[in-house]
């Protein structure tokens, strides 16, 4: 039940960092279009998701 | 004082160090560390590595010249999207290391440690050959720019004072030496204190860009901004960043620990009994340090761009700023950084090749009853051949380290199909593996010329890797319908 509940979630990190990636939002933060904040964040959510994805691997 | 004296003095104490690992390690462990000795080549004697140090040898590898001087200049031209792409094409490249180093562990344990690793996915004498041989013709390129990278900072740092060749020379023969000193366990360990020189070195280079030429991280994207807002677009300042562009770049660079010789070598380093929990630690702590490895790089690119707008080519921006901005020891410490990263991937390579090399082609094929030491001389000689080729070709070649670094990836992204269907499907057809190779191989030099997916921005690479698996698909279910008596 727990490894069901990280791999998924872990895949929805990953996914969901490639496709923010892609999807132009045009919102203004503080004078900047928030994609540059989501573009530089985005590869610490990756590798987040990587590492939950992993995180109840069998390793035995 | 002037930078050069300060590379000069680091480069210096960077190789007494050197030397002093040699002497220590050697002393140490004099039966089992010599280059090429049965019990080095397969470790089946030696202590097994810990986990840090593991991490540390895998990331090191994957981090070269390439990552210090060619990230820093393909963000300074194409701008901010580089930084998310390139991480995506390096983290799921640990998704793939987890799963094949998985399966090469699993393999391994089933047919003992006396297999070499390319025996783990090939099956005939002339398919090693290919294999090695095709290794060996990418692998140049990608060798050759961690001389020339070096050669190119130092050259441009010192403002031509030290020129570019006899920098890249002494780079290349301290790399040489060092490889036919140290065994790969040796390699492994210096590996550790390469990684964390080459780490420190690029956040420090970080810290100075967004701090001391800019007001902090926000200050720094205000102004590239105002500067140049075509830096944060999603197409990426000159277009370049398709949807195919950006699927073969990530499928590219993902490719290299599973492809590359130095990574499939390194596999066999995991010898602990926790071997897969290792990897899996091995791979996430991997995918980390690129993280924050590049993140901390990432503001010397973009801030260049608005510093020092004309340069001739991204490639000499890390040197510009090392002459132009910052203190001369720093200028002195980064260039021992950047030898370092050279260093601790090329060695890996060259030890790798002369590793297969001596195993699988000189006593596999030519010389089946040869004694240690010849198989040793073989292996030392190969190495020096593979050596002297990629410096000339770093000498001769003026192609951005970031072209230079793509046909290499795409050269051995060609033996993608082999090692998986041989790790996956070992009843597969013995001669496929060849076809594969070759055919796609033959279309990779076919289609740099006229690429058939051009148009989706495919890279030439991922057309001939189309073409190779369905190679060996077709050419396995074709022989198994007819048995070749």
């Amino acid at each position: 039940m727990k490894k069901f509940y990280t791999i998924y979630i872990g895949w929805f990190f990953i996914i969901s960092s490639v496709l923010l990636t892609y999807i132009p939002i045009n919102i203004i933060v503080s004078n900047l279009p928030i994609n540059i904040f989501i573009w530089i964040l985005s590869p610490f959510t990756l590798i987040f998701g990587i590492w939950l994805s992993l995180l109840n691997e069998k390793t035995k | 004082m002037k930078i050069e004296f300060y590379t000069q003095l680091f480069i210096a104490v960077y190789i007494v160090l050197l030397g002093l690992m040699v002497i220590i390690f050697k002393k140490k462990k004099s039966n089992n560390t010599v280059f090429s000795k049965t019990s080095e080549f397969y470790l089946s004697s030696s202590k097994p590595l810990k986990l840090p140090v593991l991490i540390l040898t895998f990331a090191a590898t994957l981090f070269s010249a390439f990552f210090m001087v060619g990230v820093p200049g393909f963000l300074y031209t194409h701008g901010l999207l580089t930084w998310p792409f390139a991480i995506f094409g390096g983290v799921f490249g640990m998704i793939g290391l987890y799963h094949v180093g998985k399966k090469i562990l699993q393999v391994r344990k089933k047919f003992g440690d006396h297999i070499s690793p390319l025996e783990l996915f090939l099956k005939t004498p002339l398919s090693k050959l290919i294999f090695i041989v095709s290794t060996s013709i990418f692998i140049l390129p990608y060798l050759a720019i961690q001389i020339s990278g070096f050669g190119k900072l130092v050259e441009s740092a010192t403002q031509g004072n030290i020129p570019f060749i006899i920098a890249s020379g002494s780079g290349l023969l301290i790399i040489f030496i060092y490889s036919l000193l140290l065994g790969i366990k040796g390699i492994a360990i210096s590996d550790f204190f390469q990684g964390t020189l080459l780490l420190i070195s690029a956040a420090v280079l970080g810290y100075f860009m967004t701090y001391i030429e800019f007001n902090g991280p926000r200050d720094l994207i205000d102004t590239v901004y105002k500067y140049n807002p075509n830096l944060f677009t999603i197409k990426g300042a000159k277009g370049i960043f398709t949807l195919g562009a950006v699927i073969s770049g990530g499928l590219l660079f993902a490719s290299v620990p599973v492809t590359q010789p130095q990574f499939l070598t390194r596999y066999l380093l995991i010898k602990d009994e926790k071997g897969l929990q290792y990897l899996k630690n091995i791979a996430i702590g991997m995918g980390l340090l690129l993280v924050i490895g590049t993140f901390s790089i990432l503001p010397v690119g973009l801030g260049g761009a608005a510093i020092f707008p004309s340069l001739e080519s991204g490639d000499l921006l890390v040197g510009h700023f090392l002459n132009e901005s910052l203190p001369a020891w720093f200028g002195g410490i980064f260039t021992v950084g950047v030898l370092a990263a050279a260093m601790s991937t090329a060695d890996s390579i060259l030890f790798s090749l002369g590793q297969m090399f001596s195993r699988d082609i000189y006593r596999g094929i030519f010389n089946k009853k040869a004694t240690e030491k010849a198989e040793l001389l073989a292996g030392k000689s190969f190495i020096f051949l593979i050596a002297t080729i990629a410096f000339l070709f770093g000498i001769s070649s003026s192609n951005l380290i970031v072209n230079l670094s793509s046909l290499s990836y795409a050269g051995t992204l060609q033996l993608l199909p082999t090692v998986i269907a041989g790790l996956w499907f070992p009843n597969s057809w013995k001669h496929a593996s060849t076809i594969s190779i070759l055919s796609g191989t033959i279309c990779l030099f076919v289609f740099l010329k006229i690429n058939p997916l051009n148009s989706y921005g495919i890279h030439p690479g991922i057309s001939a890797l189309i073409i190779g698996t369905l190679a060996y698909v077709l050419s396995h279910f074709i022989a198994k319908k007819r048995p070749i008596k």
